[in-house]
């Protein structure tokens, strides 16, 4: 009884003695820092994570981390509308970068710049760097490739697109869907015909070679198939709702999509889960692989950020390697991290089918010029897709989207 | 054919009716679909994405009402019930705001005569032609000057912020008011603003109710300056329509088009009882009382 | 009459210089009576006011010049310069390896030029007080010399609920327009004269006044922007006048229809459309357009049917998109003009039908010699106003096609675009600003061409003249 009083008693003077040497005696507090991060919609659960193991590992400051909910597409938008407002760090898609950089919403990345680049795919890196600057945090890749359904088709089959094509299959059943009514995969069929979208250099904002012959042979070959509508479908507006649909309801054998739907898929297809690199296609009497466009996810900080010594630890902390390994885990994105095990990588057969299309991708430019590109490619696809450019059409059609896409107004 | 006998006219009259109730029949149907189909999906199971059927196909189910409310908060990045709130406070609070403004105007302009009156018509007429969102960014910076931004009381200034224009359906009410009465009651030594309380405000109840639903309803309906003025933060202070709307994006559709179809549900209901129980007042309002609905 | 009204727009102007120069005549008159109290109003604003004991009064326009003062130097001033050159200053980012980069900011181009604005009508707001000031100091100046009693506080503020309600009534509406209309528009109007457009966005880069070459390069017939501006600009009139005129009469005919004789359950048939309306218009119309989807519910319903063999684009052919549009716009907007009408049509003179009856008319010459002509003539404002409100229509188009099908030869627009959908998608997308305030003026110059010539012939506008 007493033993135990004593015990207690002790007990308290310790504390009682911790607390005023923390309260009274304690050093001077520790400077309070408060930060933004923005991310999508379904970051946000880890993003709290990643924000909390920042805190954990940098304990000379006291952090307060807010998370914003802002996609990665519509990044620009909302931060550009008032940069003092915005974000102090910030995920967006990286054909925004050019137009960030110019309204000068992006701090450089000035610190442990070797280590990023070196740690990072050369690629993610171009793609993060304007006039030689690297200026944003290279953390996830993001192309398209080819879902199938092995109950149709057959890993080998899967490799050509005449063959998926080729097959026939009870009514009702597509072979082949793909947004092409959609800039960003549209390109593919041109990348496949040899042309750049911006010159030789990819960043040259007076060149476009989607009208040459290249380009032309590309056309057609979207014609013909988008003229098949009982084997061909384009899910339009509602693409990826519709493509999931369709592979669970077993009525799509391949689709092109990107590493976003890969659960949804493998939940629809079960054990006939496929997905590969992009297919190959017939153009001008030899086999060509479809081309891609490769987006990067990247970090960005805020020119206008109040603390931009912490904003740079932060948008470094969320893309470092354990990072993208828990954004590989949590969200199957494909890493820009090249120091994680390949093998890690195979184990997830989207992410894997999305490393192999790497190889036939093309980046985004980081020029201003590329966001003019989306809507005149678009809106080739939609004329293609509902059957008004025809082969007689295609050239003067091509020749008009390509003004379009170079118009600079002033 | 004034003179055809009676039965033959009364054939047509029956055979004229039944050809209208078939006809009101079919359009009653046309009209109702998509709202049939909002209710019938957000009571389905297994929706993903848009569905490409009007019935079910995996059943019925509760759960998109219950998910609604069970799964709203951080987690989902859904606050439904809060929003719901958000925009009952929003609506109410502006609703208010701009029928005491708009009957203020409608009665100075109509009643008053002084020196800028007719220039200040004048003006409203034009100010009213532009292109409202044209002017967004300028909004949201002016806001933000005086540190409203991401709070629903700046939503509440915005959506009043206008009640200054839109006086000439009340203002229409207000001319067919006899003057003598005003005439009457000055004599017996009563003020400019005893007048407005006492005797126009109580003999205008159609205009202000027509006022008050059509300033109530905005709110339910703009995603765009909630969109401007709310930050990537403020997702709490959503109102229901950028909720929802945020629901249906690409990057959300597959999961929540049927969430999103029980939401708007929950929504319209209020609307709907509130619109139908003030028609006739709408009717009247907006044809400036010289109808009655 | 065409000249009349020209006539009275100049005699309107030169009323406004002459009601200036009257001021600035005023003014001298005062400081030429004025004793020394109220001359030194003119420097020390209420003190004619303070020094005869109108303490409130005078404490008001003291204030007011107080405050302004320390606005214009503090602000003011540089507000006032800024909107002149825009800013000067570019912002710079010094990136030294190893160091955490350095920010100089600069000149934010956008934010000058709304601060400029506001300080214009700042002045504005001070010139007005200045000159009530003078003319307060004088009123009581010769109320003191006519040896009549200043009226006091109460007695001023009671003016505001009688003779002078109306400053009461509108003072806050009015400053709720002049901060959340009148200010973002001039602001908005100014930025179409700069090249506020997508390579010069701040605060990286600034802007500057370049005159009239938005408008040059809208209306050009070679440039990219020339080739979208006008067949837009035709589309938004044929879709205005082909959804306002089909609304309306189809609006007509079911409150026709409704309303007949013998038709029961008048009530439950008109609640049925009114529900539509009732429905916040995001949701029915972005359920719409999923149900008009390529792969949506009714292509799959006329597919299983076995109606068609492959889906109907809706929403993705150019023809069918506007056609869509306009059908969607009916479900949305006849069961308005159904409530309208019919209001109207309960409130025709029984006269009417019988003279009608009388002469032997069929239904179809009684609906065009009687019916039509009256509601015409009783709704002419509420169609003008719906004229204007469908070339402002963003909501249809905006949720159901969101002006597509796009189509390459339009710059950033697609083949149903109107030009307020069209302006919304340049300043959200692009951020091309200044083309799409230019596009905004331009709207905003068709509606008010066609009102004007509209409103001034109708019965209200006509009764309001002989109001004065």
């Amino acid at each position: 009884m007493f033993g135990n009083m004593k015990r207690t008693l002790a007990l308290v003077l310790v504390v009682a003695m911790a607390v005023t040497l923390v309260s009274g005696c304690a050093p001077k507090p520790k400077p309070v820092v408060a930060l933004t991060l923005w991310g999508s919609q379904d970051d946000q659960a880890m993003l709290q994570t990643m924000a909390e193991s920042f805190k954990a590992a940098h304990t000379t400051k006291d952090y307060t981390i807010t998370l914003g909910v802002c996609g990665e597409d519509v990044a620009k938008d909302t931060v550009l509308r008032d940069l003092d407002a915005a974000g102090d760090v910030f995920a967006f898609a990286s054909d925004q970068i050019a137009a960030l950089q110019g309204a000068g919403a992006l701090l450089p990345v000035t610190i442990d710049t070797d280590a990023i680049k070196a740690a990072n795919s050369p690629a993610s890196v171009t793609a993060a760097t304007v006039d030689g600057q690297l200026i944003a945090y290279p953390s996830s890749a993001d192309t398209y490739f080819l879902y199938y359904d092995k109950k149709y088709l057959s890993d080998a089959e899967a490799g050509s697109l005449e063959t998926i094509m080729g097959k026939s299959l009870p009514t009702g059943v597509i072979n082949f869907a793909m947004n092409m009514s959609n800039g960003w995969y549209i390109a593919s069929f041109f990348f496949a015909g040899g042309c750049k979208l911006f010159g030789p250099s990819g960043v040259d904002p007076t060149v476009c070679e989607f009208n040459n012959a290249g380009g032309l042979a590309a056309g057609q070959y979207m014609i013909k198939l988008a003229a098949d509508k009982k084997k061909f479908a384009d899910y339009g507006a509602n693409y990826d709702s519709t493509m999931c649909q369709n592979f669970k309801d077993r009525k799509l054998v391949a689709a092109v999509s990107g590493t976003w739907n890969a659960t949804k898929v493998q939940e629809a297809l079960g054990t006939d889960y496929g997905a590969t690199k992009l297919p190959t296609i017939n153009i001008n009497g030899s086999d060509v692989n479809m081309g891609s466009f490769a987006n990067f996810k990247l970090y960005g900080v805020n020119s206008h950020t109040k603390a931009a010594e912490d904003a740079m630890a932060l948008a470094e902390w969320v893309t470092n390697k354990d990072n993208q390994l828990l954004r590989f885990q949590t969200r199957s994105f494909a890493p820009t991290n090249v120091t994680i095990d390949t093998s890690t990588l195979s184990s997830n057969l989207a992410v894997a089918a999305d490393a192999l299309q790497g190889k036939f991708a093309t980046l985004q430019a980081s020029i201003k010029q590329m966001s003019n590109y989306w809507t005149p490619a678009a809106a080739l696809g939609t004329s293609i897709g509902n059957g008004k450019t025809t082969n007689a059409t295609l050239q003067k059609d091509l020749d008009a989207m390509v003004k379009q896409i170079l118009a600079a107004l002033q | 054919m004034s003179r055809q006998p009676f039965r033959h006219a009364r054939a047509r009259l029956v055979a004229g009716n039944a050809l209208a109730y078939v006809m009101l029949a079919v359009l009653c149907v046309i009209w109702l679909v998509p709202v049939a189909w909002l209710i019938i999906i957000s009571f389905s199971k297994g929706v993903a994405g848009i569905p490409n059927y009007f019935w079910p196909k995996y059943g019925f189910t509760l759960q998109n009402y219950v998910k609604l409310f069970r799964d709203s908060g951080a987690a989902s990045g859904f606050y439904f019930p809060r929003w719901f709130l958000n925009t009952l406070f929003v609506a109410v609070c502006s609703c208010a705001l701009t029928a005491v403004m708009t009957l203020s105007v409608a009665y100075a302009v109509s009643r008053m005569r002084f020196r800028l009156r007719k220039p200040y018509l004048n003006v409203a007429l034009i100010l009213g032609m532009f292109p409202g969102f044209m002017s967004m960014i300028a909004v949201y910076y002016i806001l933000k000057a005086v540190g409203l931004t991401n709070t629903l009381v700046a939503l509440i200034l915005v959506y009043s912020g206008g009640a200054g224009l839109g006086f000439y359906v009340a203002k229409g009410f207000f001319d067919a008011i006899p003057k003598e009465m005003d005439e009457a009651a000055m004599i017996d030594g009563a003020t400019r603003s005893q007048i407005f309380w006492r005797i126009t405000v109580p003999l205008s109840k159609p205009v202000i109710v027509y006022t008050i639903l059509t300033s109530f309803l905005a709110p339910w309906a703009d995603f765009i300056f909630v969109n401007m003025i709310m930050g990537p933060t403020a997702y709490k202070n959503y109102t229901v329509a950028l909720g929802l709307f945020r629901m249906i994006d690409r990057e959300h559709i597959t999961t929540y088009f049927s969430m999103f179809c029980a939401g708007a549900v929950l929504v319209s209901i209020p609307i709907v009882v509130l619109f139908i129980s003030m028609q006739r007042f709408y009717v009247e309002g907006i044809t400036g009382g010289s109808v009655k609905g | 009459m065409e000249e009349n009204r020209i006539v009275s727009r100049w005699s309107g102007l030169r009323r406004f210089f002459a009601a200036l120069s009257n001021q600035a005549n005023l003014l001298g008159r005062t400081f030429h009576d004025g004793d020394g109290r109220t001359r030194l109003s003119f420097v020390l604003m209420g003190f004619g006011n303070l020094a005869r004991g109108q303490v409130a009064k005078g404490l008001y326009y003291l204030l007011s010049e107080a405050v302004f003062v320390v606005y214009m130097v503090l602000f003011g001033a540089r507000s006032l310069a800024g909107i002149v050159t825009l800013g000067t200053k570019m912002q710079h980012i010094e990136a030294i390896p190893g160091q955490v980069p350095k920010v100089i900011r600069g000149d934010n181009s956008m934010l000058m030029l709304l601060y400029g604005v506001a300080t214009v009508l700042l002045v504005v707001w001070f010139i007005a007080t200045y000159f009530w000031n003078v003319s307060s100091a004088m009123q009581a100046q010769r109320t003191v010399e006519k040896g009549e009693v200043l009226p006091g506080l109460r007695t001023e503020a009671r003016e505001y609920l009688d003779a002078k309600f109306h400053v009461t009534l509108m003072i806050l509406p009015v400053a709720g327009l002049v901060l959340f209309t009148v200010l973002p528009l001039l602001f908005m109007i100014l930025i179409a004269f700069t090249n506020y457009d997508s390579s010069h966005q701040p605060p990286g880069s600034l802007f500057h006044w370049t005159g009239l070459y938005t408008f040059k390069a809208l209306f050009s017939n070679s440039g990219v922007l020339g080739n979208t501006f006008w067949p837009v600009l035709g589309w938004t009139i044929t879709w205005a006048v082909i959804a306002t005129a089909s609304n309306y009469v189809l609006g007509m005919l079911l409150a026709i229809l409704i309303n007949r004789k013998g038709v029961r359950f008048k009530g439950l048939w008109r609640t049925v459309f009114v529900t539509s309306i009732a429905i916040p218009q995001f949701v029915s119309l972005l359920l719409m357009r999923n149900m008009l989807d390529d792969f949506g519910p009714i292509n799959g319903v006329l597919q299983h049917l076995g109606l068609t063999s492959k889906f109907l684009p809706f929403l993705t052919n150019a023809t069918f998109a506007r056609l869509s549009v306009l059908v969607v716009n009916l479900w949305v907007g006849i069961p308005y003009s159904m409530l309208i009408t019919s209001g109207i049509l309960l409130s025709i003179p029984k006269e009417l039908y019988e003279a009608a009856a009388i002469d032997g008319a069929s239904p179809f010459r009684m609906w065009t010699k009687i019916i039509l002509p009256y509601v015409v003539f009783v709704t002419g404002p509420y169609l003008i106003t719906q004229f204007i409100g469908n070339i402002n229509n963003f909501n249809v188009i905006y949720l159901l096609t969101g002006g597509g099908p796009n189509t390459v030869t339009y710059y950033q627009a697609g083949k149903t675009d109107l030009l307020v959908t069209w302006l919304y998608k340049l300043t959200v997308n692009t951020r091309d600003y200044s083309y799409a305030s230019a596009i905004g003026i331009c709207v905003f110059i068709i509606s008010a061409v066609l009102s004007l010539i509209a409103y001034r012939n109708t019965k209200s506008y006509k009764k309001e003249e002989t109001f004065q």
